[in-house]
Protein backbone atom coordinates (compact mmCIF):
# COMPACT_ATOMS: atom_id res chain seq x y z
CA UNK A 1 0.00 0.00 0.00
CA UNK A 2 0.82 3.57 -0.60
CA UNK A 3 1.98 5.66 2.40
CA UNK A 4 1.21 9.52 1.51
CA UNK A 5 4.18 11.65 2.35
CA UNK A 6 2.37 13.45 5.56
CA UNK A 7 1.77 10.09 7.23
CA UNK A 8 5.36 9.32 6.15
CA UNK A 9 6.89 11.27 9.14
CA UNK A 10 6.71 8.82 11.89
CA UNK A 11 9.12 9.66 14.50
CA UNK A 12 9.47 6.47 16.84
CA UNK A 13 8.23 6.35 20.27
CA UNK A 14 11.67 7.69 21.62
CA UNK A 15 12.16 9.97 18.90
CA UNK A 16 8.81 11.36 19.96
CA UNK A 17 9.67 11.79 23.62
CA UNK A 18 13.13 13.30 22.94
CA UNK A 19 11.39 16.22 20.53
CA UNK A 20 8.60 16.30 22.97
CA UNK A 21 10.94 17.40 25.76
CA UNK A 22 12.93 19.93 23.10
CA UNK A 23 9.13 21.24 22.93
CA UNK A 24 8.66 21.53 26.50
CA UNK A 25 12.06 22.99 27.16
CA UNK A 26 11.63 25.93 24.72
CA UNK A 27 8.71 26.33 25.45
CA UNK A 28 9.52 27.21 29.13
CA UNK A 29 13.23 29.46 28.10
CA UNK A 30 11.00 31.48 25.26
CA UNK A 31 8.07 31.99 27.62
CA UNK A 32 8.88 31.72 31.16
CA UNK A 33 12.12 32.20 31.81
CA UNK A 34 12.42 35.03 29.06
CA UNK A 35 9.42 36.92 31.39
CA UNK A 36 11.40 36.39 34.43
CA UNK A 37 14.26 38.36 32.10
CA UNK A 38 12.86 41.05 31.17
CA UNK A 39 11.06 41.45 34.54
CA UNK A 40 14.30 41.64 36.49
CA UNK A 41 15.47 44.46 33.99
CA UNK A 42 12.90 46.43 34.86
CA UNK A 43 12.45 45.44 38.58
CA UNK A 44 16.59 45.46 39.20
CA UNK A 45 18.56 46.41 36.47
CA UNK A 46 17.01 49.20 35.03
CA UNK A 47 16.59 51.37 38.27
CA UNK A 48 20.41 50.91 38.88
CA UNK A 49 20.99 51.90 35.51
CA UNK A 50 19.58 55.19 36.20
CA UNK A 51 20.86 55.80 39.92
CA UNK A 52 24.40 55.58 37.83
CA UNK A 53 23.46 57.60 35.02
CA UNK A 54 20.36 60.21 35.77
CA UNK A 55 18.62 58.60 33.15
CA UNK A 56 16.71 55.39 31.70
CA UNK A 57 18.75 53.33 29.28
CA UNK A 58 16.79 54.88 25.51
CA UNK A 59 17.52 51.85 22.88
CA UNK A 60 19.39 48.60 23.16
CA UNK A 61 22.92 49.54 22.96
CA UNK A 62 22.62 51.09 26.09
CA UNK A 63 20.96 47.88 27.74
CA UNK A 64 23.21 45.11 26.06
CA UNK A 65 26.03 46.03 28.37
CA UNK A 66 23.26 45.94 31.54
CA UNK A 67 22.00 42.50 30.95
CA UNK A 68 25.29 40.97 29.40
CA UNK A 69 26.60 40.28 32.94
CA UNK A 70 23.84 38.97 34.39
CA UNK A 71 23.90 35.35 35.34
CA UNK A 72 19.74 34.90 33.78
CA UNK A 73 20.24 36.64 31.18
CA UNK A 74 23.72 34.29 30.78
CA UNK A 75 21.56 31.51 31.66
CA UNK A 76 18.25 32.44 28.87
CA UNK A 77 21.16 32.88 26.40
CA UNK A 78 22.95 29.36 27.06
CA UNK A 79 19.55 27.38 27.49
CA UNK A 80 18.36 28.73 23.97
CA UNK A 81 21.08 27.99 22.48
CA UNK A 82 21.03 24.24 23.54
CA UNK A 83 17.20 23.63 22.45
CA UNK A 84 18.10 25.10 18.98
CA UNK A 85 20.70 22.29 18.69
CA UNK A 86 18.64 20.05 20.48
CA UNK A 87 15.74 20.98 18.14
CA UNK A 88 18.22 19.80 14.93
CA UNK A 89 19.78 17.23 16.73
CA UNK A 90 16.77 15.21 17.47
CA UNK A 91 14.36 16.18 14.50
CA UNK A 92 17.56 15.39 12.26
CA UNK A 93 17.47 11.57 14.06
CA UNK A 94 13.73 11.29 12.35
CA UNK A 95 15.26 12.68 9.17
CA UNK A 96 18.49 10.39 8.73
CA UNK A 97 16.19 7.16 9.21
CA UNK A 98 13.01 8.24 7.45
CA UNK A 99 14.85 9.76 4.07
CA UNK A 100 15.15 6.66 2.65
CA UNK A 101 11.44 6.19 2.36
CA UNK A 102 10.47 10.27 1.62
CA UNK A 103 13.18 9.54 -1.33
CA UNK A 104 10.91 6.39 -2.67
CA UNK A 105 7.83 7.91 -2.40
CA UNK A 106 9.37 10.97 -4.24
CA UNK A 107 10.46 8.96 -7.05
CA UNK A 108 7.19 6.66 -7.53
CA UNK A 109 5.28 10.46 -7.90
CA UNK A 110 7.77 11.94 -10.30
CA UNK A 111 7.66 8.97 -12.38
CA UNK A 112 3.61 9.32 -12.56
CA UNK A 113 3.05 11.13 -16.15
CA UNK A 114 -0.44 12.31 -14.67
CA UNK A 115 0.63 14.24 -11.53
CA UNK A 116 -0.89 17.56 -10.65
CA UNK A 117 0.48 20.80 -11.13
CA UNK A 118 4.24 21.47 -12.36
CA UNK A 119 7.44 22.08 -10.94
CA UNK A 120 10.00 24.37 -12.28
CA UNK A 121 13.59 23.97 -10.79
CA UNK A 122 16.21 26.73 -12.06
CA UNK A 123 19.99 24.55 -11.66
CA UNK A 124 21.27 27.93 -12.84
CA UNK A 125 19.55 30.32 -10.54
CA UNK A 126 22.32 31.74 -8.32
CA UNK A 127 21.04 32.23 -4.85
CA UNK A 128 21.45 35.96 -3.74
CA UNK A 129 24.03 36.29 -1.06
CA UNK A 130 24.65 36.49 2.24
CA UNK A 131 21.02 34.91 1.80
CA UNK A 132 22.39 31.73 0.27
CA UNK A 133 25.22 31.14 2.73
CA UNK A 134 23.34 31.35 5.73
CA UNK A 135 21.98 28.99 7.84
CA UNK A 136 18.57 30.78 8.90
CA UNK A 137 17.64 28.98 12.69
CA UNK A 138 21.06 27.60 12.95
CA UNK A 139 19.71 24.66 10.29
CA UNK A 140 22.32 22.72 9.59
CA UNK A 141 23.45 22.98 5.93
CA UNK A 142 20.31 25.72 5.71
CA UNK A 143 17.68 25.98 3.32
CA UNK A 144 19.45 25.22 0.62
CA UNK A 145 21.08 22.15 1.37
CA UNK A 146 21.40 19.42 -0.25
CA UNK A 147 24.08 16.68 -1.22
CA UNK A 148 22.35 15.00 -4.39
CA UNK A 149 19.84 16.74 -6.74
CA UNK A 150 17.35 14.74 -5.03
CA UNK A 151 18.09 15.92 -1.42
CA UNK A 152 14.73 16.44 0.20
CA UNK A 153 16.22 16.76 4.10
CA UNK A 154 16.34 20.02 4.14
CA UNK A 155 13.13 20.68 3.43
CA UNK A 156 11.95 17.34 6.09
CA UNK A 157 14.18 19.18 9.05
CA UNK A 158 12.38 22.24 8.41
CA UNK A 159 8.91 20.80 8.87
CA UNK A 160 10.24 18.45 11.58
CA UNK A 161 11.04 21.23 13.60
CA UNK A 162 7.79 23.58 12.43
CA UNK A 163 5.81 20.28 13.84
CA UNK A 164 7.97 20.27 17.44
CA UNK A 165 6.56 24.27 17.73
CA UNK A 166 3.17 23.10 16.80
CA UNK A 167 3.25 20.28 19.10
CA UNK A 168 5.09 22.22 22.16
CA UNK A 169 1.81 24.45 21.99
CA UNK A 170 -0.46 21.88 21.70
CA UNK A 171 -1.67 22.51 18.52
CA UNK A 172 -1.86 18.52 17.01
CA UNK A 173 0.26 15.80 17.48
CA UNK A 174 3.87 14.88 16.45
CA UNK A 175 3.15 12.50 13.63
CA UNK A 176 0.59 14.10 12.36
CA UNK A 177 2.68 16.92 10.24
CA UNK A 178 2.00 19.22 7.26
CA UNK A 179 -0.39 20.90 8.60
CA UNK A 180 -2.09 23.42 6.05
CA UNK A 181 -4.00 25.60 8.37
CA UNK A 182 -2.49 29.18 7.85
CA UNK A 183 -3.35 29.27 4.36
CA UNK A 184 -7.20 28.72 4.94
CA UNK A 185 -7.28 31.18 7.72
CA UNK A 186 -5.39 33.87 5.45
CA UNK A 187 -7.87 33.37 2.98
CA UNK A 188 -10.47 34.06 5.30
CA UNK A 189 -8.85 37.02 6.61
CA UNK A 190 -8.34 38.27 2.98
CA UNK A 191 -11.91 37.41 1.96
CA UNK A 192 -13.23 39.34 5.24
CA UNK A 193 -10.60 42.59 4.24
CA UNK A 194 -11.32 42.49 0.45
CA UNK A 195 -15.09 41.35 -0.09
CA UNK A 196 -15.05 41.82 -3.77
CA UNK A 197 -11.90 39.03 -4.12
CA UNK A 198 -12.06 36.14 -6.04
CA UNK A 199 -9.20 35.02 -7.14
CA UNK A 200 -8.20 33.24 -10.44
CA UNK A 201 -4.60 33.31 -9.95
CA UNK A 202 -2.71 33.85 -6.41
CA UNK A 203 1.08 33.80 -5.55
CA UNK A 204 2.80 32.72 -1.90
CA UNK A 205 6.04 34.23 -2.53
CA UNK A 206 8.61 32.39 -0.30
CA UNK A 207 6.38 29.68 0.13
CA UNK A 208 9.10 27.35 1.78
CA UNK A 209 7.74 23.43 1.89
CA UNK A 210 4.22 24.94 0.55
CA UNK A 211 1.70 24.51 3.43
CA UNK A 212 0.39 27.86 3.16
CA UNK A 213 -0.30 27.81 -0.58
CA UNK A 214 -2.01 24.39 -0.04
CA UNK A 215 -4.10 25.62 2.55
CA UNK A 216 -5.28 28.79 -0.02
CA UNK A 217 -5.56 25.77 -2.76
CA UNK A 218 -7.92 24.19 -0.52
CA UNK A 219 -9.88 27.42 0.25
CA UNK A 220 -9.86 28.50 -3.12
CA UNK A 221 -10.32 25.20 -5.08
CA UNK A 222 -11.60 27.23 -8.19
CA UNK A 223 -8.26 29.30 -8.42
CA UNK A 224 -4.36 28.88 -9.72
CA UNK A 225 -1.76 28.69 -6.93
CA UNK A 226 1.30 29.08 -7.79
CA UNK A 227 4.10 29.21 -4.79
CA UNK A 228 7.87 30.42 -5.51
CA UNK A 229 10.95 30.00 -3.20
CA UNK A 230 14.67 30.09 -3.96
CA UNK A 231 15.06 26.73 -2.07
CA UNK A 232 15.19 24.10 -4.59
CA UNK A 233 14.36 21.16 -1.52
CA UNK A 234 11.56 22.88 -0.53
CA UNK A 235 9.69 23.57 -4.04
CA UNK A 236 10.06 20.41 -4.73
CA UNK A 237 8.97 18.77 -1.57
CA UNK A 238 5.84 21.09 -1.73
CA UNK A 239 4.98 19.36 -5.70
CA UNK A 240 5.21 16.23 -4.21
CA UNK A 241 3.12 17.30 -0.94
CA UNK A 242 0.37 18.48 -3.09
CA UNK A 243 0.52 15.32 -5.59
CA UNK A 244 -0.50 13.51 -2.23
CA UNK A 245 -3.20 15.64 -0.85
CA UNK A 246 -4.52 15.61 -4.37
CA UNK A 247 -3.45 19.26 -5.13
CA UNK A 248 -2.88 21.30 -8.45
CA UNK A 249 -0.39 23.91 -7.44
CA UNK A 250 2.71 25.33 -9.61
CA UNK A 251 5.72 25.78 -7.62
CA UNK A 252 8.78 27.46 -9.18
CA UNK A 253 12.43 27.69 -7.60
CA UNK A 254 13.45 31.59 -8.04
CA UNK A 255 14.17 34.58 -6.99
CA UNK A 256 10.89 37.04 -5.65
CA UNK A 257 12.97 39.99 -6.82
CA UNK A 258 13.22 38.65 -10.28
CA UNK A 259 10.23 35.68 -10.22
CA UNK A 260 10.00 35.56 -15.15
CA UNK A 261 6.44 35.77 -14.50
CA UNK A 262 4.66 38.12 -17.11
CA UNK A 263 3.52 41.88 -16.06
CA UNK A 264 -0.24 41.66 -14.05
CA UNK A 265 -0.53 37.77 -14.04
CA UNK A 266 -1.87 37.47 -10.54
CA UNK A 267 -5.04 38.75 -8.60
CA UNK A 268 -2.93 37.88 -5.19
CA UNK A 269 0.11 38.13 -4.28
CA UNK A 270 0.78 36.90 -0.15
CA UNK A 271 3.75 35.96 1.66
CA UNK A 272 4.71 34.69 5.07
CA UNK A 273 7.25 35.26 7.48
CA UNK A 274 9.32 35.73 4.24
CA UNK A 275 10.65 38.95 4.80
CA UNK A 276 12.37 38.93 7.86
CA UNK A 277 14.08 35.61 6.24
CA UNK A 278 15.74 38.07 3.54
CA UNK A 279 18.40 40.66 3.52
CA UNK A 280 16.91 43.77 3.65
CA UNK A 281 18.65 45.47 0.86
CA UNK A 282 16.32 42.81 -0.80
CA UNK A 283 13.18 44.00 -0.10
CA UNK A 284 12.48 47.24 -2.26
CA UNK A 285 13.13 44.84 -5.57
CA UNK A 286 10.52 42.39 -4.03
CA UNK A 287 7.73 44.61 -3.55
CA UNK A 288 8.76 46.38 -7.05
CA UNK A 289 8.45 42.88 -8.36
CA UNK A 290 5.17 42.00 -6.33
CA UNK A 291 4.03 45.41 -8.03
CA UNK A 292 4.91 44.35 -11.68
CA UNK A 293 3.08 40.99 -11.10
CA UNK A 294 -0.50 42.14 -9.70
CA UNK A 295 -3.35 43.36 -11.72
CA UNK A 296 -4.69 46.30 -11.44
CA UNK A 297 -6.58 46.19 -8.46
CA UNK A 298 -4.37 43.55 -7.44
CA UNK A 299 -3.94 42.33 -3.89
CA UNK A 300 -0.47 42.03 -2.18
CA UNK A 301 -0.53 40.86 1.85
CA UNK A 302 2.32 39.64 3.85
CA UNK A 303 1.97 38.32 7.51
CA UNK A 304 5.44 38.56 9.38
CA UNK A 305 7.39 38.81 13.04
CA UNK A 306 5.87 42.02 14.74
CA UNK A 307 9.65 42.89 16.15
CA UNK A 308 9.94 46.66 15.07
CA UNK A 309 11.85 48.26 17.67
CA UNK A 310 8.57 50.56 18.70
CA UNK A 311 6.57 47.70 19.07
CA UNK A 312 8.54 46.17 21.78
CA UNK A 313 10.26 47.05 25.04
CA UNK A 314 13.90 47.69 25.43
CA UNK A 315 15.00 44.33 27.25
CA UNK A 316 12.80 42.58 24.24
CA UNK A 317 15.09 44.49 22.24
CA UNK A 318 18.18 43.15 23.42
CA UNK A 319 16.81 39.18 23.33
CA UNK A 320 16.17 39.98 19.48
CA UNK A 321 19.69 41.22 18.96
CA UNK A 322 21.38 38.36 20.80
CA UNK A 323 19.12 35.83 18.38
CA UNK A 324 20.17 37.99 15.07
CA UNK A 325 24.01 37.27 16.41
CA UNK A 326 23.91 34.01 17.96
CA UNK A 327 20.73 32.11 17.25
CA UNK A 328 20.59 31.90 12.83
CA UNK A 329 18.18 35.25 12.69
CA UNK A 330 20.64 37.59 10.87
CA UNK A 331 18.01 39.11 8.58
CA UNK A 332 15.91 39.89 11.79
CA UNK A 333 16.69 43.43 12.49
CA UNK A 334 16.85 44.78 9.02
CA UNK A 335 13.26 43.98 8.23
CA UNK A 336 12.17 45.08 11.99
CA UNK A 337 13.43 48.33 11.18
CA UNK A 338 12.33 49.01 7.93
CA UNK A 339 9.45 51.51 6.85
CA UNK A 340 7.49 48.80 4.79
CA UNK A 341 4.63 51.15 4.18
CA UNK A 342 7.22 54.09 2.69
CA UNK A 343 8.63 51.29 0.72
CA UNK A 344 5.11 49.85 -0.75
CA UNK A 345 4.25 53.64 -2.09
CA UNK A 346 7.74 53.56 -3.70
CA UNK A 347 7.62 50.34 -5.56
CA UNK A 348 4.06 52.02 -6.68
CA UNK A 349 1.11 50.64 -4.49
CA UNK A 350 -1.99 53.04 -4.32
CA UNK A 351 -1.70 55.24 -1.68
CA UNK A 352 -5.11 54.33 -0.24
CA UNK A 353 -5.19 51.09 -0.19
CA UNK A 354 -1.34 50.33 1.54
CA UNK A 355 -1.44 49.53 5.49
CA UNK A 356 0.79 48.11 8.21
CA UNK A 357 -1.04 46.81 11.41
CA UNK A 358 -0.90 44.33 14.11
CA UNK A 359 -3.38 41.47 14.73
CA UNK A 360 -3.62 38.01 16.81
CA UNK A 361 -3.93 34.89 14.27
CA UNK A 362 -4.71 31.61 15.06
CA UNK A 363 -3.65 30.80 18.40
CA UNK A 364 -3.57 34.43 19.99
CA UNK A 365 0.33 35.45 18.54
CA UNK A 366 0.26 38.85 17.33
CA UNK A 367 1.54 39.35 13.92
CA UNK A 368 2.65 42.00 11.52
CA UNK A 369 0.43 42.64 8.72
CA UNK A 370 1.19 44.72 5.69
CA UNK A 371 0.31 45.06 2.51
CA UNK A 372 -1.75 47.21 0.05
CA UNK A 373 -3.41 47.24 -3.62
CA UNK A 374 -1.92 47.78 -7.29
CA UNK B 1 25.95 12.06 -13.18
CA UNK B 2 25.03 15.70 -11.34
CA UNK B 3 27.92 17.13 -9.01
CA UNK B 4 26.65 15.83 -6.21
CA UNK B 5 26.16 11.91 -7.12
CA UNK B 6 29.76 10.96 -6.12
CA UNK B 7 29.55 12.49 -2.44
CA UNK B 8 28.91 10.22 0.11
CA UNK B 9 25.51 11.59 1.82
CA UNK B 10 26.56 12.94 5.53
CA UNK B 11 23.83 12.41 8.13
CA UNK B 12 22.12 15.75 9.59
CA UNK B 13 23.06 14.04 13.25
CA UNK B 14 26.66 13.65 12.16
CA UNK B 15 26.47 17.34 10.94
CA UNK B 16 25.29 18.63 14.20
CA UNK B 17 28.27 16.72 15.90
CA UNK B 18 30.88 18.79 13.97
CA UNK B 19 33.79 20.72 15.45
CA UNK B 20 33.06 23.36 13.25
CA UNK B 21 29.73 23.72 15.01
CA UNK B 22 31.23 24.23 18.61
CA UNK B 23 29.25 25.56 21.04
CA UNK B 24 29.77 29.61 22.23
CA UNK B 25 30.41 30.02 25.96
CA UNK B 26 27.55 32.57 27.38
CA UNK B 27 27.58 31.81 30.80
CA UNK B 28 30.98 33.58 32.35
CA UNK B 29 30.72 32.20 36.06
CA UNK B 30 29.79 28.72 36.18
CA UNK B 31 28.13 27.51 39.54
CA UNK B 32 29.35 24.03 38.88
CA UNK B 33 27.84 22.98 42.67
CA UNK B 34 24.09 24.26 40.21
CA UNK B 35 25.21 21.89 37.29
CA UNK B 36 25.95 19.28 39.58
CA UNK B 37 22.37 19.89 41.79
CA UNK B 38 21.00 19.96 37.93
CA UNK B 39 23.07 16.59 36.77
CA UNK B 40 21.86 14.87 39.98
CA UNK B 41 17.97 15.75 39.43
CA UNK B 42 18.06 14.57 35.92
CA UNK B 43 19.71 11.79 36.96
CA UNK B 44 17.05 10.80 39.52
CA UNK B 45 14.07 11.83 37.32
CA UNK B 46 15.79 8.90 34.72
CA UNK B 47 16.34 6.38 37.02
CA UNK B 48 12.43 6.80 38.62
CA UNK B 49 11.32 6.51 35.10
CA UNK B 50 13.33 3.13 34.31
CA UNK B 51 12.08 1.81 37.52
CA UNK B 52 8.22 2.51 36.34
CA UNK B 53 8.89 1.09 32.83
CA UNK B 54 10.38 -2.20 34.18
CA UNK B 55 6.94 -2.56 35.81
CA UNK B 56 5.51 -2.17 32.97
CA UNK B 57 7.16 -3.95 31.01
CA UNK B 58 6.88 -6.72 33.09
CA UNK B 59 3.36 -6.58 33.58
CA UNK B 60 2.83 -6.21 30.15
CA UNK B 61 4.09 -9.12 29.43
CA UNK B 62 2.16 -11.20 32.19
CA UNK B 63 -0.95 -9.99 29.75
CA UNK B 64 0.87 -11.38 26.61
CA UNK B 65 1.68 -8.05 25.01
CA UNK B 66 4.16 -8.54 22.29
CA UNK B 67 7.15 -5.69 22.50
CA UNK B 68 6.66 -4.20 19.62
CA UNK B 69 3.30 -3.00 20.89
CA UNK B 70 4.99 -0.35 22.19
CA UNK B 71 5.70 1.54 19.10
CA UNK B 72 2.65 0.91 17.11
CA UNK B 73 0.63 2.62 20.24
CA UNK B 74 -0.93 5.99 19.74
CA UNK B 75 -1.25 8.25 22.44
CA UNK B 76 -5.04 9.90 23.16
CA UNK B 77 -5.01 13.60 23.51
CA UNK B 78 -5.14 13.01 26.97
CA UNK B 79 -2.15 11.42 27.39
CA UNK B 80 -0.08 13.98 25.11
CA UNK B 81 -1.54 16.71 27.23
CA UNK B 82 -0.28 14.81 30.74
CA UNK B 83 3.08 14.44 29.52
CA UNK B 84 3.67 17.73 28.37
CA UNK B 85 2.46 18.61 31.39
CA UNK B 86 5.30 16.60 33.07
CA UNK B 87 8.16 17.41 30.55
CA UNK B 88 7.04 21.22 31.80
CA UNK B 89 7.53 20.59 35.12
CA UNK B 90 10.80 18.62 34.76
CA UNK B 91 12.21 21.35 32.69
CA UNK B 92 11.13 23.64 35.20
CA UNK B 93 12.79 21.88 37.74
CA UNK B 94 16.37 21.46 36.09
CA UNK B 95 16.74 25.11 35.23
CA UNK B 96 15.65 26.73 38.43
CA UNK B 97 18.60 24.41 39.69
CA UNK B 98 20.74 26.08 37.17
CA UNK B 99 19.16 29.42 38.60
Amino acid sequence: MTVPMNKLYRPTQEEHARQGFVGALKKYVNGELERDVVRRYHDELAPAFNAKHGHDATNRYEAIPVLEPDPDFQLWCSTVYSSQDLLWETTGETVDRLLPQFDQRAADIEANPKRLGTLQLDPKLELPQPIGSTEIHRQPGGYFYRQSQADLSAALLYMGSVEIYRTAKGFGQIGDPCDTSSGRSLAQMLSGKYPELAPQRVLDMGCGVGAMAMGLKQAWPQAEVHGLDLSAPFVRFAHLWANDLGLELHMRQADAANSGYPDGHFDVIVSQILFHETWHDKLPAIMREAHRLLRPGGVFFNIDTPYQPDRIGIPEQVLNNWQVTNNGEPFWVGFSETAVQKEMLQAGFDPAGVFATYQAIGGGREFFLFGGQK
Amino acid sequence: MSKFDSEERASIVSMMHDPKRARPQFIRNVDMDKVVDALLRLSMEVSVIRDRLDIHEALAEQHGIAADAVESFVATPEIEARRRERRERLVRGVISDLR
